[in-house]
């Protein structure tokens, strides 16, 4: 299933690379939905989310010829780009204050009935599902906190009040257990 | 911080941007953080689709228009490009000025690129050997001020530099030497730039040439 999406967006992207702009369209309409919504979860304001998500499309056109299939597919390469852009917003453009006053009011629409929410209304739920149930508790929590809720390692520590070395070695280990997923499934 | 906390932090979007520009040249050189890139980032990818949320519509008509003028115009465009690689270049200005004679200070880069009254100048490659680089000139009209910037240029060959010339009425001046290889590069350039003047790249011998010696890659004017 998720071979094949990403065999069809490299495909795409390829073409995009050469310079075909007929081909951005269908590109945009592939992965629209998870670059918006990776950039929504960040910064928490659908406002700014579409000025990013704009933004970013506009820097996949310019970087096509960057991508290098070695370091990722293509739709890896596209949300990288569309998390860091995001991140890169909050920071240069937003207080840290005004940040944390979002992330206070966040708290209380239950984080754990949203992150439901967002990944039911998903394309791959099983798939993502899958992932997640090889985690324990505890790396499952930073890894949606991280995915799911849009929130940099930093910000989890601050949340959960425990040292940022122990969040970065939670999702160290989430990744490794679910990249292993990855490559079995 | 070992190098896979890096590769976890550059997957995640989390480094800035000069941490990021500096994780970008090691992932040139390192095919084994290169593949731990590429399978975390596919962790993401599921993450992101599994997390999706449709855009509206008029979003879509947006981006496509600003696409479509992106190659043409592009002033705008090319200025939003500018700036964000002044921003990813400004760790690799250090290394290209460890390498010269000058002193490329990011914040008249920055000043420069994004000025209302900067001008773009593109340089194409004039010679088959140039490879897929691309070079293009911001410089203020008023003071001469010009910052040059290199995407996907081939490194120099061993023993040589890239150099730049600032071409007027008399003989080309030299106006800095850069080395290629990364995929973007910024250098503030060490002489005007005046209306009506030209941009040329030569390679030239390390350490550079008083005049042009080697075949002109690109220019423009």
């Amino acid at each position: 299933m998720s071979n094949e999406r990403t065999e069809q967006l490299n495909a795409v992207m390829a073409r995009v690379a050469s310079g075909d702009k007929s081909s951005f369209a269908e590109l945009y309409d592939m992965v629209a939905g998870p670059v918006f919504g990776t950039v929504l979860k960040v910064l928490r304001s659908r406002e700014l989310a579409e000025e990013v998500t704009h933004d970013v499309f506009v820097e996949v056109w310019q970087k096509a010829r960057a991508w290098n299939p070695d370091r990722g597919s293509a739709a890896a390469f596209i949300l990288t780009m569309a998390r860091a852009r995001a991140i890169d917003r909050v920071r240069s453009e937003e207080s840290r204050k005004a940040r944390d006053e979002r992330v206070g009011r966040a708290a209380f629409e239950r984080p754990d009935d949203h992150v439901e929410r967002e990944v039911m209304a998903g394309m791959d739920v099983v798939h993502a599902r899958a992932l997640l149930n090889r985690l324990s508790g505890a790396q499952r929590e930073v890894v949606e906190l991280s995915f799911f809720g849009g929130f940099t390692q930093a910000a989890i520590s601050d949340r959960l009040g425990i040292p940022v070395g122990t969040v970065k070695s939670r999702m160290h280990s989430a990744l490794r257990a679910m990249r292993g997923a990855e490559e079995v499934s | 911080m070992s190098v896979h906390d890096f590769v976890v932090e550059y997957v995640l979007g989390e480094l800035v941007p000069e941490e990021r520009a500096a994780f970008e040249r090691h992932l040139d050189g390192c095919s084994r953080c290169s593949a731990e890139v590429a399978t975390i980032g596919e962790v993401i990818v599921e993450g992101a689709f599994a997390g999706a949320v449709a855009p509206p519509a008029e979003l879509r008509t947006r981006v496509l228009e600003s696409v479509a003028d992106a190659g043409q115009v592009a002033s705008l465009g090319r200025r939003a490009r500018w700036a964000t690689w002044v921003t990813a270049a400004a760790a690799a200005i250090v290394l290209i000025v460890a390498g010269s004679t000058f002193l490329a200070r990011p914040t008249d880069i920055d000043r420069i690129v994004a000025s209302a009254d900067a001008v773009t100048v593109v340089a194409s490659a004039t010679a088959a050997h140039a490879g897929d680089g691309a070079i293009e000139v911001v410089y203020l009209p008023a003071t001469g001020e010009a910052v040059l910037s290199a995407e996907s240029l081939a490194a120099a060959p061993d023993g040589q530099t890239y150099q730049a010339w600032v071409i007027g009425d008399g003989a080309p001046q030299p106006a800095g030497l850069f080395a290629g290889g990364a995929d973007r590069l910024v250098i503030l350039l060490e002489h005007p730039l005046q209306p009506g003047d030209a941009i040329g790249v030569t390679l030239e011998p390390a350490g550079g040439s008083p005049a042009p010696t080697g075949d002109v890659l690109f220019l423009g004017a």
